[in-house]
């Protein structure tokens, strides 16, 4: 008896402790119950509520299916037991329960969906998301900016973002900052939040987003960050983003630019410092050298790694150059890129030099 | 009429016969009983085969930064997996219940249209079949069980993969259509004197209940299904959001099935339970009519809750709120069938037979998953929940430990009915231990994983985002599902190493079908017995009721009864019907509507449809004198 005692108590022991990794921490950057946002605040609101509501009717119906299991044990002894076929007042009895429940968690979850489905407020700053395969658009509607794969904000001030969709259906989703909207080709939806966490002045605070809605081969390499700012780094931003960026190391330049030439990028990628490099097929790459991350939100911000994303893109993240059948994704695309490496790294490293 | 001489008296004792005789009875078996096994046995195998392919699924996923399968092998799988566990294991499952029991449990000698019955299980292997053959032109379907438009069109689903899907699952719907009117058209009229509909056993009911969700449910998939095949082939634009269609109205279409569907999926095993339970506790099922109508009433509210799929799609809040009321209401029938199937275990003499351990154990597990379906029942949590692998938790604690552990109760508790012998109690015990805590160690932790941010359906993910302790659990819990399954398959193997010597009623039951033979007769009852109460056959045995055993009634041994003979039309028509379907491959333009292809469909097309047609023809004309 002691062993089993002392079995059951390393058992014990070993859930709680794995039980404790589970549980999302501030480690967690994706997790959906730390929140930063006003948005989330309202959601967690109704998700506790419910949740205890679920887990202690699961706990107590697992108490009373243990009763019945240990106590109504067969006792061999000869005859049935009696032979009831019911009890209507019992029944209407536990009818009514989840009806009670039913109506506990039902009217405010309806008061928090109108709550969040609330318009904007006129101060927010509009951003226009569209979901690419794999990788996200931002354009800043009032400013004018457009880039990928991050968003800069100030803490502080709400965000509507009008959510859309150039390709298939995808979704949405920084789970710290709230729920997730789907950029369905079509339509616009919209979401909007004012993060609550302070940034301290120079600083900035990142928040991850990922592709929630399956969209095709590299739907798991398709992430974003928010990145806060205080309003006077959100200010800077915006100016540093609007100011065509000057490369000063002229050997860097003119190898990048020509670089850039050869590898037919113009084709579709814009960059505001290029005469005619407007296309918006692929991601807007001014300012690429101050961007965190690239390959949308998947590889750390480097010249080795760009260089690499150059060469590889097909082998980190299937789908984007070439469709199923091995035909390129965009008419007239040079791919592979036909660029020798010495031109590759003085693409990377012009490109990483935009800042 | 002349008799036709060929075919083979299904009721032959299989020692008698060579196995080419034995292989030709099969196929042209119209015995629902003969169907219904081969429903089950299918079911079995595919099972094995989804979940092969989920152990691939947990590999990839075990570490992170995993190599071992390519994002679109991973795609593949997941599709694949979810498909043939819905579609191709737990639906030919309940369909091999309700066809050797359905009849049954009624006082029925068959359906009441054999033939018809042959036809839809030949047309479900055709389909079947045909998905997997997907396979062996490397195209496997990749755009996910629920083929969202628009990114199962032919822009970004080129390749003939999802067209296997399409057309694959236009063919199983047929088959389960034909089936649904099979059964219900046979509810309606063989029930045995003295069986009024509310002296039919629950299990019967959820079956019948399952029947018209079916054949109300499954032309919505048809038709949502056909419009994607004009997109896909002649290039139309129903979906595509380019040209003006809408993908969400393939959501609206493909949920508006696919909720019902999951009450397809989970009634049957609810049925089990309720025979089950009361059998084992030795009461009758407490408040019988309450958990009828919690059924009908789960049924019909299905059919009211499909945007619950879709709150992120941004329906407005109005839509949300009403939807998300109907998705809650579900839950009071469930919780009021919960809580008869507790009160029938109160104040009874439980016996904890593998059969029972599994009933037991579906009890809790649904009840977890039906909890955790009313938290995203309330849209801004589902915001957070939607498509992360909380709704993974939630469905497999629904599916699998609902579903499928229903299903292995009736395993155990039906096997000697169905194939004369025993299973063996202590193997189905270690089965059950070994389902119980994989799935657990599986599924749990995956509720953690949703709410740390998880997205479901992606290939890798790398460290340092705290998801790796759950994603390793949840791939060792795999591991012990699978030696779970390995149990049950070799107890279930090993059965038939034993000899046929099942008692007709080796669980002291309480319904007609343990009133006569194991396995039953070709002809089921010798004398139809009259129905005075809802336990016919406890009644028999505890209160001196009526007799309805036919040991009683007909006297001991095998009688003559004229039943329908077997027939090879059914196979034949099945074939020629899937290849009708299978012809919408011709007809698919490189880009847009082509005349060329579109020839080339029809004429084949033609040539099937016009022998399915006088395969159905000889059909009718051939001589069906019971015999």
């Amino acid at each position: 008896m002691s062993r089993f005692r002392a079995l059951f108590s390393s058992v014990c022991a070993s859930i709680w402790l794995s039980g404790c990794s589970l549980w999302p921490s501030e480690q967690n950057p994706f997790s959906t119950v730390d929140s930063s946002s006003d948005f989330n605040d309202a959601i967690i609101e109704v998700y506790s509520l419910i949740t205890w509501i679920t887990c202690i009717v699961g706990v107590l119906v697992a108490i009373l299916m243990a009763y019945v299991i240990i106590k109504f044990r067969d006792d061999g002894l000869p005859g049935n037991p009696e032979q009831i076929h019911g009890n209507t007042t019992m029944e209407i009895g536990w009818t009514l329960i989840p009806v009670v429940l039913v109506i506990f968690m039902v009217v405010p979850t309806i008061s928090t969906i109108f709550e969040i489905a609330d318009a904007a407020p006129d101060d927010a700053i509009e951003i226009r998301v569209v979901g690419k395969r794999w990788w996200w658009e931002f354009e800043y509607i009032e400013e004018g900016i457009v880039t990928a794969n991050e968003i800069h904000v100030p803490a502080g001030t709400p965000v509507n973002l009008l959510i859309e969709s150039d390709s298939v259906i995808h979704s949405f989703w920084v789970p710290r900052l709230g729920g997730k909207r789907d950029a369905v080709p079509g339509r616009i939806n919209r979401m909007w939040w004012t993060i609550k966490d302070e940034v301290a002045p120079g600083e900035t605070i990142r928040y991850r987003g990922e592709c929630a809605e399956y969209c095709g081969e590299s739907h798991a390499l398709m992430r974003f960050d928010v990145i806060a700012h205080d309003d006077a780094g959100y200010a800077e931003w915006v100016e540093l983003m609007k100011a065509p960026p000057i490369v000063a190391d002229a050997a860097i330049r003119e190898a990048g630019e020509e670089a850039y030439a050869a590898g037919g990028c113009v084709g579709c990628h814009a960059l505001t410092n290029i005469d005619g490099a407007v296309a918006r097929i692929g991601p807007n790459l001014t300012r690429l050298g101050i961007r965190q991350r690239i390959a949308a939100g998947t590889m750390e911000n480097s010249v080795d790694n760009l260089a690499s994303w150059i060469e590889n893109q097909e082998e980190w993240k299937a789908g984007t150059s070439y469709d199923k059948l091995g035909n390129p994704r965009f008419d007239g695309m040079l791919i592979p890129v036909e660029l020798s490496e010495q031109q590759v790294d003085a693409l990377a490293t012009y490109l990483s030099a935009l800042q | 009429m002349s008799a036709v001489s060929t075919q083979v008296e299904t009721h032959n004792h299989a020692a008698d016969q060579s196995t080419a005789q034995w292989l030709w009875s099969i196929l042209t078996s119209v015995d629902h009983k003969t169907i219904g096994r081969l429903y089950l046995l299918s079911g079995i195998l595919f099972f094995v085969v989804g979940g092969v392919e989920a152990l691939a699924i947990r590999l990839q996923l075990s570490v992170p930064n995993a190599d071992f399968v390519s994002a679109q092998r991973y795609n593949e799988l997941f599709t694949m997996h979810a498909t043939t566990m819905i579609f191709l294991s737990v639906m030919p499952m309940a369909a091999g219940f309700t066809n050797f029991f359905l009849p049954l449990q009624i006082g029925a000698r068959d359906v009441v249209f054999p033939r018809l019955n042959a036809y839809s299980y030949w047309l479900w292997l055709a389909g079947a079949l045909f998905i997997n053959s997907s396979f062996l032109v490397g195209a496997f379907p990749d755009g996910g069980w629920f083929g969202y438009a628009n990114m199962s069109g032919t822009q970004y689903s080129p390749g003939p993969a999802m067209d296997f899907w399409n057309i694959g699952l236009m063919i199983l719907g047929v088959s389960s259509m034909t089936a649904g009117f099979n059964f219900i058209t046979t509810v309606l009229n063989l029930r045995a004197p003295g069986m009024s509909l509310f002296r039919m056993p629950v299990l019967t009911w959820m079956f019948t209940v399952v029947q018209f969700l079916v054949v109300m449910s499954f032309p919505i998939l048809t038709i949502a299904q056909a419009l994607l095949l004009f997109d896909r082939n002649y290039g139309t634009n129903f979906y595509v959001p380019a040209k003006g269609g809408d993908p969400l109205l393939w959501q609206h279409l493909f949920w508006l099935f696919g909720h019902p569907e999951v009450y397809i999926l989970i009634l049957p095993s609810m049925g089990i339970v309720s025979e089950v339970l009361p059998t084992f506790s030795r009461k009758p099922l407490f408040g019988a009519p309450f958990v009828i109508f919690s059924g009908i009433l789960i049924g019909f509210l299905g059919f009211g809750v499909w945007s619950h799929h879709m709150f992120t799609t941004g329906l407005g809040p109005v839509a949300d709120s009403a939807f998300s009321l109907t998705t809650m209401l579900i839950a009071i029938p469930t919780a009021v069938k919960i809580f008869n199937w507790i009160a029938t275990m109160w104040g009874g003499k439980l016996r904890f037979t593998a059969a029972m351990y599994h009933s037991i154990g579906f009890v809790f597990l649904f009840t977890i998953g039906g909890l955790s379906g009313v938290m995203h029942a309330s849209p801004p949590i589902d915001l957070q929940h939607q498509d992360s692998y909380f709704v993974v938790a939630h469905f497999h604690y629904v599916l699998f430990g609902g579903s499928v552990i229903g299903l292995f109760s009736g395993i155990y508790f039906y096997w000697p009915k169905m194939f004369g012998r025993m299973l063996s109690e202590r193997l189905g015990k270690i089965g059950f231990w070994l389902f119980f805590v994989g799935m657990n160690l599986t599924f749990f932790p995956m509720h953690f994983l949703g709410v740390q941010g998880m997205p479901r359906r992606i290939f890798r993910y790398e460290d340092g985002l705290g998801w790796e302790t759950a994603n390793a659990l949840a791939s060792i819990g795999a591991l012990i599902i699978a030696a779970g399954m390995a149990v049950h398959l070799y107890a279930m193997i090993s059965s038939f190493m034993r000899p046929k010597d099942a008692p007709s009623d080796p669980w002291d039951a309480a319904t007609l079908e343990w009133s006569i033979a194991s396995p039953p007769h070709h002809y089921n009852f010798a004398v139809i017995p009259e129905v005075h109460s809802d336990r016919p056959f406890w009644d028999e045995k505890h209160e001196n009721g009526p007799v309805v055993s036919q040991e009683k009634l007909a006297g001991p041994g095998e009688h003559h009864v004229p039943m329908p003979p077997a027939s090879y039309w059914p196979i034949i028509a099945a074939f020629f019907t899937a290849g009708t379907f299978i012809c919408f491959m011709l007809g698919k333009g490189a880009d847009g509507f082509d005349p060329a292809a579109f020839q080339r469909q029809v004429m084949f097309q033609g040539v099937f449809a016009t022998l399915m047609l006088l395969s159905i023809l000889a059909w009718i004309r051939e001589d069906a004198t019971h015999r």
